[in-house]
């Protein structure tokens, strides 16, 4: 398991429904300086575009959210959210487990949440594909959104005290 | 209800929608510095403009005493979506310029419905960048949400989903302008 340059692989342990995993939003993903369904999306590997594709997170088990934050591109530009692991899991076809092992060099910290593009499990012939899977994907993140909450913000934006956007009043 | 199923029961008393009581005539349209034609409009309104089609947003915002002032305003500057680095390995995609006029087009349709044949000014949604180069419309509001994505893919459909206070949903695709009506219903009820 170890070797001279650290751990190439880390057991797989099982995430309690309590717990919560942290999520980094980068400020580009933001509107009006707030959180939307857009800035939830699934990471594939490039070198495996047909792979199912995961949204790669941090299970505080292993990892605080400063330390989420310091391994993104840019601290400055990335806030962290976090998603309590049993209302993820409430959403219909959403897995949420620990994936130590997919990120090189491996993250003890790292969990995904699967099922996104297309519920875990379905395979072959699933009903949601094409259209289906669009519309569907389009409800995971609108559900999905609604258990995020900002643990670190990102840096303000002041565009965002505009009236009339989002849930403010109406223009 | 289940999701991927529309209500069509809560809709059935407005006028101009589902085709279950007679629309009113349409109110006068402002005239746009960007948008559509007359033309354009009463197609639209008339629901037999069934294709989008291409209108550019321009540069000038439009005067503050158009009805729209604030829609355009909020239009113009999520352009800023489509000069947004994303070299960044932690930043989205930033969407092509076509996909995002298709989404702001969409929206200023379904504006200048829900004004001139429902009589009701909508609300702005937010609008970003979603996965893969596409362009997200959301609306929150007390009573509900209603979230639209719009793929980079011109030939995909957009598609929808909503939910209100009262825990029913709406869910859908939407090709070209239709389906505008309905969701600008849908918007109207979710307050």
């Amino acid at each position: 398991m170890a070797h001279s340059g650290g751990i190439d692989h880390w057991p797989v342990e099982e995430i309690p429904d309590p717990d919560r995993l942290f999520y980094r939003v980068h400020v580009n993903s933001l509107a009006q300086g707030q959180l939307v369904p857009g800035a939830l999306r699934e990471q594939r590997n490039p070198e495996a575009p047909q792979e199912r594709g995961s949204m790669s997170t941090e299970w505080e088990k292993y990892a605080s959210p400063e330390e989420a934050l310091s391994r993104s591109s840019d601290s400055k530009k990335n806030g962290i959210v976090s998603l309590v692991v049993g209302e993820v899991r409430k959403i219909p076809g959403l897995v949420a487990r620990h994936d130590p092992n997919t990120p090189r060099p491996p993250l003890r910290s790292h969990a995904g949440i699967e099922g996104i593009s297309a519920p875990v499990g379905a395979a072959g012939e699933s009903p949601y594909a094409g259209l289906a899977a669009k519309k569907r994907k389009t409800m995971i993140r609108e559900k999905l959104l609604k258990v995020c909450e900002w643990v670190i913000e990102p840096p303000g934006d002041p565009s965002s005290e505009r009236a009339g956007v989002g849930d403010s009043s109406p223009p | 209800m289940a999701s991927g199923q529309v209500n069509k029961e809560q809709f059935k008393n407005v006028p101009g929608v589902l085709g279950t009581s007679p629309a009113p005539s349409p109110v006068p349209i402002p005239n746009a510095r960007v948008g559509l034609s007359p033309l354009a409009i009463d197609a639209f309104v008339s629901g037999s403009m069934n294709a989008p089609h291409v209108f550019t947003i321009a540069g000038a915002l439009p005067n503050s005493s158009e009805p729209y002032a604030n829609l355009y305003s909020a239009i113009n500057e999520s352009r800023a979506i489509l000069e947004q680095d994303d070299s960044d390995p932690d930043a989205p995609m930033r969407p092509s310029l076509a996909t995002w006029q298709r989404a702001t087009d969409f929206l200023a349709k379904v504006a200048r419905f829900s004004l001139a044949r429902l009589g009701y000014t909508m609300r702005i949604p937010l609008i970003s960048v979603a996965d893969e180069g596409s362009v997200d419309l959301f609306w929150k509001t007390q009573g509900g949400t209603l979230l639209m994505n719009f793929p980079s893919d011109p030939c995909e459909q957009a598609t929808y989903y909503g939910e209100n206070a009262a825990g029913e949903t709406i869910s859908g695709s939407v090709v070209g302008v239709e389906g505008g009506p309905l969701l600008a219903t849908w918007l109207i009820q979710a307050g």
